[in-house]
């Protein structure tokens, strides 16, 4: 044995224990050993590396004066879930129909109107709440153009819900849903929610598209259809929230099994007290929401 | 489904290995197009082992000294991505705060220069929180050893 201190009472702001090292340094500042032998610290290493130790735990760091910060840092890190489930989204549809807009006015509330092309794909998240429950959807944002066909094509395997667009004002964009729609068909899974937007609904004199046929489009293929603009902001909070309701709703009535590989939803079950540092990489990861 | 960001998240291997098809077939030949080349490496610096990650980034730098490519902004966005996540930070740092030089409002490129210099942080963090160790004291160990012991 390296060190016991199951029987030592722990105060916070009072360090009073004595750690029995394996070796024969004892406490050498009256009862309060300040001597660690090596092993100790490789335990704490693995410990803090394998998430052996639980958040509430290494609150009792900050016994040490010399702590809060650290402690603090992990804590904060290490923090319980603030949601209960994650929705994998993704934004498909031609270049230059708005979805990167789509996204930043989701995500920021902001509409930038000089947008460079995507490289590859871009990565967005936000917390929203459907039916009391805290919800992240952790949304992917693809290129439209072709030579990134192949790369985008690798993030809708398992996708929750797909936001198919178009743009109203130029109908090509419009005439080419079908294969977006085939190849989102193709490579997610059958409960997968797929949402098509009309974008830039706030552009209503160069209206190519009306309202009316991609309705009956919607309609024949079983989608969500709402008009939206990037711009102003009308119903794109809409477009991202119907589709997590109808995701919620596929898991509550069971269409959706979550233990499916693919379903596109994780669940993740707050457990308070008792929040085990390995979820430490995880929220920090999700902390980086680029 | 892994829960994922751009620098964390990784690719099918079913997939790398298609693509690797892809580019074998076309070397056999002798001659790789770019696109194939870039499709390959953008699968190999998604990979989860490093040694797929550095041949993509060696691919990649070849790509952008292509002339017939004109050092597409393309391949530094993933030279960034890759550096990044051998955890050369400062390299890839290097490659998005050059294409930031020529679009300094580009988001996507903030976001991932945001992104690089989180985990560097978290990096350090972790580093610290090891080295620190030395000097943390009996604090520590006596949280430490309540946490080992009741498992
Ligand atoms: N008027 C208007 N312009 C928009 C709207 N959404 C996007 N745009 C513009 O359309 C262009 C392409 O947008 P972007 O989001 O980059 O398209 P993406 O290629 O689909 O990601 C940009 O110049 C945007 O400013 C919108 O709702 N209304
Ligand atoms: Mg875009």
């Amino acid at each position: 044995m390296v060190f016991s201190l199951a029987q030592v009472p722990i105060e916070p702001g009072r360090a009073r224990s004595v750690p029995v090292n394996s070796g024969q340094s004892r406490g050498r500042e009256g009862g309060t050993s300040t001597t660690l032998a090596w092993p100790s610290l490789h335990s704490l290493h693995i410990a803090i590396l394998r998430g052996q130790s639980s958040c509430h735990e290494l609150e009792l760091f900050s016994i040490d004066s010399r702590l809060p910060r650290l402690a603090y840092q992990i804590k904060m890190s290490a923090g319980p879930y603030n949601y209960s489930y994650i929705f994998k989204y993704i934004i498909i549809g031609d270049m230059g129909v708005g979805k990167s807009c789509l996204l930043h006015q989701f995500t920021e509330k902001k509409f930038m109107a000089d947008c460079p092309h995507t490289i590859g794909v871009e990565f967005g998240t936000r917390i929203i709440e459907v039916a009391g429950q805290k919800i992240k959807l952790q949304i992917w944002d693809t290129a439209g153009q072709e030579r990134f066909r192949a790369v985008t094509r690798s993030y809708y395997r398992g996708a929750a819900g797909a936001l198919m667009v178009y743009d109203i004002t130029r109908r090509s964009t419009y005439n080419h849903l079908s294969s977006w729609l085939t190849d989102a068909r193709n490579l997610t899974n059958p409960n997968t929610v797929i949402f098509l937007i009309g974008n830039k609904a706030d552009l209503d004199a160069q209206r190519d598209v009306t309202y009316e046929e991609a309705k009956q489009f919607a309609e024949e293929n079983g989608l969500m259809f709402v008009e939206a603009s990037a711009k102003t902001g009308e119903n794109v909070e809409e477009a991202f929230l119907e589709t997590a309701k109808k995701i919620y709703q596929n898991i509550q009535d069971g269409s959706l099994d979550l233990n499916a590989a693919e379903s596109g939803v994780q669940h993740k079950p707050t457990q308070p007290g008792r929040t085990n540092l390995s979820n430490d990489s995880q929220s920090s990861r999700d902390n980086c929401s680029c | 489904m892994e829960v994922a960001d751009l620098l964390s998240e990784t690719c099918a291997p079913e997939d790398l290995k298609v693509f690797e098809k892809h580019y074998n077939e076309e070397m056999c030949k002798g001659e790789v197009s770019s696109k194939t080349q870039f499709e390959y490496a953008c699968f190999l610096v998604r990979s989860k082992y490093p040694a797929d990650i550095q041949r993509g980034i060696v691919l990649l730098e070849e790509l952008y000294k292509r002339p017939d490519e004109g050092g597409n902004r393309d391949f530094i966005y993933y030279l960034a991505i890759g550096n990044a996540r051998l955890k050369e930070y400062e390299v890839a740092l290097k490659y998005a705060q050059g294409l930031l030089r020529v679009e300094p409002s580009n988001r996507q490129v903030l976001q991932l220069e945001k992104c690089i210099k989180k985990k560097m942080e978290k990096d350090a963090l972790k580093g610290a929180a090891i080295a620190g160790g030395a000097i943390l004291g009996l604090g520590a160990l006596v949280g430490l050893g309540v946490a080992l012991t009741r498992k």
